[in-house]
């Protein structure tokens, strides 16, 4: 099976499924300038180091890994809100990266993002009204009386009032604030979402709420989701598929069940091992695998593999060479020199 | 997931639903209206604008003086007193009896009127100093600020560059320079704008001076500004809604910047006042015979022994519109940024 | 022999080294020298600007020349003389050049004509930078003190009077105090001398041993409070805001929960870190003392540098103009660098390398 750009389709694929997103080699690198009076590049920031991955339509792909470690950057990137150093990002058959312009604006509407920070995502200056109708006036889909109604529709999906429309942001709370970058993502019927650790800044009794009501919306809009963690225990009943990021890299990649249970990579079992079982006898067992040492700076990640200077059983050639990212079992990817 | 929550609408009371909503500049304006100080100057800048505003009809309604009516024969005369004055040419004495409430100087001329006039010299140099400076400033702050990298270091350099600048003693030699040019004949464009100087009372080259030397502190505060926001999450999100560059920096990023740049340009217009005044004390401001409280309180200081109401009076209305705008900046500055209140 | 030499080198070595650390580190080193050289092309343009600003304007400094009409023939021999003849660029080479060997040139004004203006600086400067001296002293003297009041005593009345008087002192200018005081303390109480239009003798005479003579005092008394209250009410400002800011800080909230008593607090926690942004401000009031003494200076007559740029303007005295904006660019510069350079100290996450 081929994509619209007739490239084969990446191995591992389901024939059966639709891919929504196809990443290839991504890369981006942001440059260290230093200097008085004037600036030079000295080094670049590898904040994302070469990514493969494919989302299906109608799915939601986790991506997790440590603070620092490039999800923000993926997303941002993946969306062109960065544009990639490298690499590829093909989305409904479209080779994004070589977009600009008008097209590129074209494609916006198709993809939205929901950010982490509840209160610094909406304009303090800007009403409710003028935050979720946005994107229909900047595409010119509705204006007047239409954008209005159109408003009110969103925020009603979203579950606030639509009295809301020409409050200020600041008279929200966390969990409304959410509710509101929720309703300007959904304004133009994207088809695929990156949500940005959307409930980290939430309080706990809130999360879920967030969680159900993007759950359902994926269910009555057929959205398809990137959603952005920084631990395991969250995405683990939010997400059909995992991803593990560290220091820029895609560590493992699986079915959640089947990571869970059967995590490969060395940091993936550390960071599951971190995460509490709600099964007491289990629990009881549960040995933590404490890392040791810092993650290494992304302007200069070590040699081979990426961690290496981490790793509780790393070899001498994972010190050497960077280990491939493989399928070691269908549907199942992994990196690293012991799965070899 | 037994214990699943629909995301149903958040409920509220009737009278939670239909309060009006507060914006952030309404907030700002309570805020201000709470503090008395600044309410009372922003009253007297007012009388003050009108004042400016309307000094010629007040003239026409027989009020006050023109800034240049020469009251013959009454030279230095005392607040408080009234003279019959003489001014017709045709040697038949006019009975009208003029009252000098803050006195007259030494060429008969009501300082009264001379201070209402005056007002004009102050104010247009503070409004349009810290006009073009906002704007120079904000133009630039937000083009290094929003475009970064190479543009941006090239534009700081040379902001650092004009820091290195002795604002006064460069000052006084551009307005030696623009001096001694209107008195020539220059020719082309030079000429129209010699001419429009001339006819504003040399008023234009000052705010030249003054605005091309004072917008490198606003432009730094724009710029650090337009930082401080752009990395923001909802300029971010503009972005991925497709928003132009236009849209961001003018919807997104200068209603949430220009707050903190007009506090402190509207704490910089006493600096701009006391510049003219001070110019034109050394006799570089407006010309003769436009009256500037500055050239006042100098022409007056030599008397100051013997008639002390000649630098008062000037003085006075000098130190009351400067604190009347400190006061002011005060108050803007504590309602933009409640942190600065200690609450 | 060598050996001597090696122990000079070892020991200007550890001197550098010395230096280097006091500094803090080689990267600072680097950063200032940078940051100076940076300096010189903004001195260099600034000289251009002054030099070709003030040839522009009609009129030379020779125009006094001749009683009746002027003499065409010795105006233009004086010219000669001091290299005014020559094309502009040429002049502003000749000058750049003098300007190297530490020479600004002779003065070209009628009464000082020859003096080196270096030698006239050399007499001027210290009389302005007494006042500015005093008057930063009165500034600090005064607006800490205040600004600790009104903070300590924050929203209460004392805090209330504190900052009105602050933004008293900041609004009324030099032009309108300056004369207001000598009406009343000169004119009306007679208890200090008018200083100014030259009613009186040059009696701003800087040496120190008259530092403390009533004499001296009673001349320095107006211009100082004149200058020195504006400054104090900016330092006030700052401190009560910084010292409110640290006081809310954590480890105060700590101090007083360990049960210290309030002014300890203040004194010992609060006070030494609120203290760092105010010593920030010696940027700025450097400039304002620059300026400021202008402003002063001939409302007092003192007769400093500003004083005599002022009267220079009218002779067209062009080496003393030039050079006196030289000096006050310089002023500038080294003033900013040293601004940064406290705030890299004061503040460890801003570096510059
Ligand atoms: N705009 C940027 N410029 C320079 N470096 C950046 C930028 N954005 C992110 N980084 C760097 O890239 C790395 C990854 O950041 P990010 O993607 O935000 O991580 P995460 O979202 O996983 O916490 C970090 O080291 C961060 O400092
Ligand atoms: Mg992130």
């Amino acid at each position: 099976m081929a994509d619209g750009n007739g490239r084969p389709a990446m191995a591992g694929q389901d024939m059966g499924r639709e891919v929504l997103l196809e990443v290839r080699g991504l890369k981006k690198y942001f440059p260290i300038n230093a200097g008085i009076l004037f600036q030079r590049e000295v080094g670049a920031i590898k904040a994302v180091d070469g990514l493969d991955f494919f989302i299906y339509k109608g799915e939601t792909l986790g991506l997790v890994g440590e603070s620092g470690c490039g999800k923000s950057t993926t997303g941002r990137t993946i969306l062109q809100l960065y544009r990639p150093t490298a690499g590829s990002v093909i989305f409904e058959g479209v080779e994004l990266t070589t977009l600009k312009g008008s097209e590129l604006r074209h494609m916006r509407r198709r993809m939205q993002m929901i950010f982490q920070d509840p209160y610094a995502s909406l304009n303090p200056r800007m009403t409710v009204g003028r935050i979720i109708g946005e994107p229909l006036e900047v595409h010119k889909v509705a204006r007047g009386k239409e954008l209005i109604k159109r408003v009110q529709e969103l925020l009603e999906l979203v579950g606030l009032n639509s009295y809301f429309i020409n409050r200020y942001p600041h008279e929200f709370s966390g969990g409304q604030r959410q509710r509101i970058g929720v309703a300007r993502a959904l304004a133009l019927n994207p088809s695929f979402i990156v949500a940005d650790e959307p409930i980290s800044a939430l309080d706990v009794s809130i999360q879920a709420q967030v969680v159900n009501l993007l759950q359902d919306l994926q269910k009555d809009l057929g959205l398809t989701y990137l959603f952005i963690a920084h631990d395991l225990s969250m995405v683990r009943h939010i997400c059909d598929r995992v991803a593990v990021m560290y220091l820029g890299k895609i560590v493992e990649l699986a079915e959640s069940e089947e990571l869970y249970t059967n995590p490969l990579q060395p940091y993936t079992q550390a960071l599951l091992s971190a995460v509490p079982v709600p099964d007491p006898v289990v629990e009881k067992k549960r040995q933590r695998i404490i890392l040791k040492g810092d993650v290494p700076s992304p302007a200069n990640p070590p040699k081979g593999c990426n961690f290496c200077t981490r790793c509780p059983v790393a070899m001498d050639i994972c010190f050497e060479t960077e280990p491939p990212f493989v399928e070691v079992s269908p549907g199942h990817w992994a990196a690293c020199h012991r799965l070899i | 997931m037994a214990t699943r929550e629909r995301a149903k609408p958040v409920t509220l009371d009737e009278e939670e639903l239909l309060r009006k909503p507060r914006s952030p500049m309404g907030d700002a304006w309570r805020q201000l209206q709470k503090n008395k100080a600044a309410m009372i100057s922003l009253a007297f800048i007012i009388v003050l604008i009108v004042m400016a505003l309307t000094a010629d009809l007040m003239h026409q309604a027989g009020w006050i003086d023109d800034y240049n009516t020469q009251h013959r024969g009454v030279g230095y005369a005392e607040p408080l007193t009234c003279a019959n004055d003489d001014k017709d040419e045709d040697g038949v004495p006019d009975p009208v009896q003029f009252c000098f409430v803050f006195g007259a100087d030494e060429l008969g001329r009501d300082l009264l009127s001379r201070t209402i006039y005056g007002t004009r010299v102050s104010l247009a140099v503070g409004f349009i100093g810290s006009g073009v400076s906002l704007l120079i400033g904000t133009v630039y702050g937000v083009i290094s600020g929003y475009y970064g990298g190479r543009i941006d270091n090239l534009m700081m350099r040379f902001v650092d560059f004009l820091y290195g600048i002795p604002f006064l003693p460069l000052i006084i030699l551009m307005q030696v320079y623009f001096k001694s040019l209107s008195n020539a004949e220059v020719g082309g464009l030079a000429q129209v704008l010699v001419d429009i100087d001339n006819s504003m009372g040399g008023m234009f080259f000052l705010f030249v001076a003054l605005g091309a030397l004072s917008w490198i502190g606003m432009a730094r505060l724009a710029r650090g500004q337009v930082l401080s926001y752009k990395e923001k999450e909802f300029v971010e999100a503009a972005r991925a809604v497709g928003a132009g560059d236009l849209r961001i920096i003018f919807i997104h990023l200068l209603p949430n910047v220009i707050g903190p740049l007009i506090v402190s340009e509207t704490l910089a217009i006493p600096g701009y006042i006391f510049s003219e005044a001070f110019l034109s004390f050394i006799g570089l401001g407006v010309n003769p015979p436009t009256p500037s409280w500055g050239a006042m309180i100098n022409a007056g200081r030599e008397g100051i022994r013997s008639k002390p109401y000649l630098v008062l009076v000037p003085g006075t209305a000098l130190a009351l519109t400067t604190l009347a705008f400190n006061f002011l900046g005060d108050g803007l500055r504590d309602a933009f940024d409640p942190r600065l209140r200690g609450e | 022999m060598s050996g001597f030499l090696e122990a000079v080198k070892g020991v200007a070595l550890r001197i550098a080294d010395a230096i280097v650390r006091a500094l803090g580190g080689t990267s600072m080193v680097k950063y200032i020298i940078r940051r100076v050289l940076a300096g010189i092309p903004v001195l260099l343009a600034i000289t251009f600007a002054a030099f070709a600003l003030i040839r522009a304007v009609p009129g030379g400094p020779f125009d006094f020349v001749g009683t009746k009409q002027r003499d065409e023939r010795a105006v233009a021999a004086l010219e000669q003389q001091f290299g005014l003849d020559k094309p502009l660029l040429i002049q502003f080479f000749n000058y750049v050049v003098n300007l190297l060997r530490g020479n600004f040139g002779p003065s070209l004004s009628r009464t000082n004509l020859g003096t080196p203006v270096s030698e006239i600086i050399a007499m001027k400067l210290p009389i302005s930078m007494q006042v500015g001296i005093m008057a930063v002293m009165l500034g600090f003297g005064l607006g800490i003190p205040l600004g600790v009041l009104a903070a300590v005593y924050h929203n209460s009345l004392i805090d209330y009077t504190a900052t009105f008087f602050a933004v008293l002192g900041r609004s009324i200018p030099s032009i309108v105090l300056g004369p207001v005081l000598i009406l009343i303390f000169a004119v009306k109480l007679q208890w200090l001398p008018v200083a100014f239009w030259g009613s009186e003798p040059g009696v701003w005479i800087p040496p120190l041993n008259v530092l403390f003579s009533w004499r001296y005092i009673s001349h320095a008394i107006m211009p100082v409070f004149t200058l020195g209250t504006g400054m104090s009410a900016g330092i006030a400002r700052l401190t009560r805001a910084s010292l409110l800011q640290v006081m809310r800080d954590d480890y105060i909230r700590t101090a007083r929960a360990k049960g210290l008593p309030e002014r300890t607090v203040i004194y010992l926690h609060a006070l030494k870190n609120a203290l760092i942004p105010v010593a920030t401000i010696v940027g700025p009031l450097l400039a304002a003392v620059l300026t400021g003494t202008f402003v002063i200076e001939l409302i007092f007559a003192i007769p400093g540098l500003g004083d005599t740029f002022v009267k220079s303007v009218s002779e067209r005295d062009y080496n003393l103009l030039v050079g006196v904006t030289i000096l006050y660019s310089a002023f500038l510069i080294l003033g900013n660098i040293l601004v940064d350079i406290m705030y890299t100290w004061l503040d460890p996450r801003i570096r510059y390398d």
